[in-house]
């Protein structure tokens, strides 16, 4: 080797240390010394059970691209369903509130008539104000009916009767007009 | 820097064999990773901390502890094996400043394995390089021997790149002092 008064290296000198070893193996144990550390400190998982090796990325990617296109094809078999079954659903709440309407008007009018007879039932002796009252509602719930009928059949001879007598005794008493401010909106409770 | 490609011949790089380590915790893929940067590493430590084969053992222990612990912070901005030779280098700094503050001798020449070396220029030259200082002999593994770049050194020392080129010279100059040394001393040796 060349003593060189520069600071570069000689071209021997760089030989020399391109010369040098660049590996060199340990003893043998200490790789089951540094696996055994890294189990230790659960750096290092147990054996996998299954056979083969684990998972490759390549592996890896294909198992996330199957879940994305399952669950994209999930969303779209969702969505078709729900759209399905709102229809469906539309239509079977549409067929079935004129059910449930007519049904919510027998029953309704079973209970207004039962109330009805209850009050005729209730005896002379009974407070007179509770009675009036109850005669004022049933004849405010009367006007109502009689004005959503109208609407319901414009030309039913009834129910244009019993608006006329309404408005009759509203023309000759002002004071017994059940309700002055339309049927809709008798509402007690 | 000549790096060997970090890629058996299976095709599996680095980054695969330690994305398995970091999911599911591969022994198989630490394996192959040991496998593949251990020799380089261990003969890295082994030369910067003067020739002390256990000590170079229990460091690259502790180099593989302490990188996979870290492996999920490594951002692949460098080469893994970039990245474990300055783990290396760290650890190896420390139990360098250990020895010391214990009064051991900075360079163990005398662990120098000598078959290793077959070659009597080769084995000189290991043999000054261990016996240089610690400074002097940090900067010339890491740019010599090992093909680091001066911005690489002061970056992985913490010091300036002016500090890494003069502590370069003067670990040169020495190098040639002992090895003129050597020299002299064989040709005495061979002319009794």
């Amino acid at each position: 080797m060349q003593p060189m008064d520069s600071k570069d290296l000689a071209p021997d000198e760089r030989a020399a240390f391109d010369a040098l070893p660049r590996a060199r193996s340990p003893s043998e144990f200490l790789e089951e010394r540094v696996v055994g550390r890294l189990r230790r400190e659960q750096l290092l998982g147990v054996a996998r059970r299954r056979s083969g090796r684990g998972w490759s990325p390549s592996w890896l990617a294909a198992g996330v691209a199957a879940s994305v296109a399952l669950f994209a094809a999930g969303i779209v078999v969702g969505q078709w369903l729900a759209t399905r079954s709102t229809l469906e659903a539309m239509v079977t709440v549409q067929q079935h509130s004129a059910e449930q309407a007519a049904t919510l008007v027998q029953r309704s009018s079973s209970a207004y008539t039962a109330a009805l007879a209850a009050l005729a039932r209730v005896p002379a002796s009974a407070d007179s104000s509770e009675v009036a009252q109850g005669k004022a509602a049933a004849l405010t719930a009367l006007y109502a009916v009689a004005e959503e009928m109208v609407r319901l059949a414009p030309n039913d001879p009834v129910v244009v009767r019993i608006l006329q007598a309404f408005d009759q005794r509203t023309s000759t008493d002002p004071g017994s007009n059940p309700v002055s401010g339309g049927a809709r909106q008798v509402v007690w409770f | 820097m000549s790096i060997p490609v970090a890629r058996a011949a299976s095709g599996v790089t680095d980054r695969d064999l330690v994305l398995s380590v970091l999911e599911t915790g591969e022994e198989a893929a630490f394996r192959e990773l040991y496998r593949r940067h251990t020799p380089r590493l261990f003969q890295f430590v082994l030369r910067f901390i003067g020739g002390a084969e256990m000590d170079a053992e229990d460091l690259v222990q502790e180099v593989w502890v302490n990188a996979t612990r870290r492996l999920r912070d490594f951002r692949w901005e460098s080469r893994f094996e970039t990245w474990l030779t300055a783990i290396g280098l760290n650890l190896a700094r420390d139990h360098l400043r250990r020895r010391k503050r214990r009064g051991e001798p900075e360079s163990l020449e005398g662990d120098l394995p000598v078959a290793a070396a077959p070659h009597a220029e080769r084995m000189d030259l290991e043999a000054a390089i261990a016996a240089l200082p610690e400074g002097y002999r940090t900067v010339l593994v890491l740019h010599d021997v090992e093909g680091f770049k001066h911005h690489e050194i002061a970056e992985a020392l913490g010091i300036t790149t002016g500090t890494s080129k003069s502590q370069l010279f003067g670990a040169r100059q020495a190098v040639r002092r002992l090895l003129g040394s050597a020299k002299e001393g064989n040709h005495a040796a061979y002319g009794q």
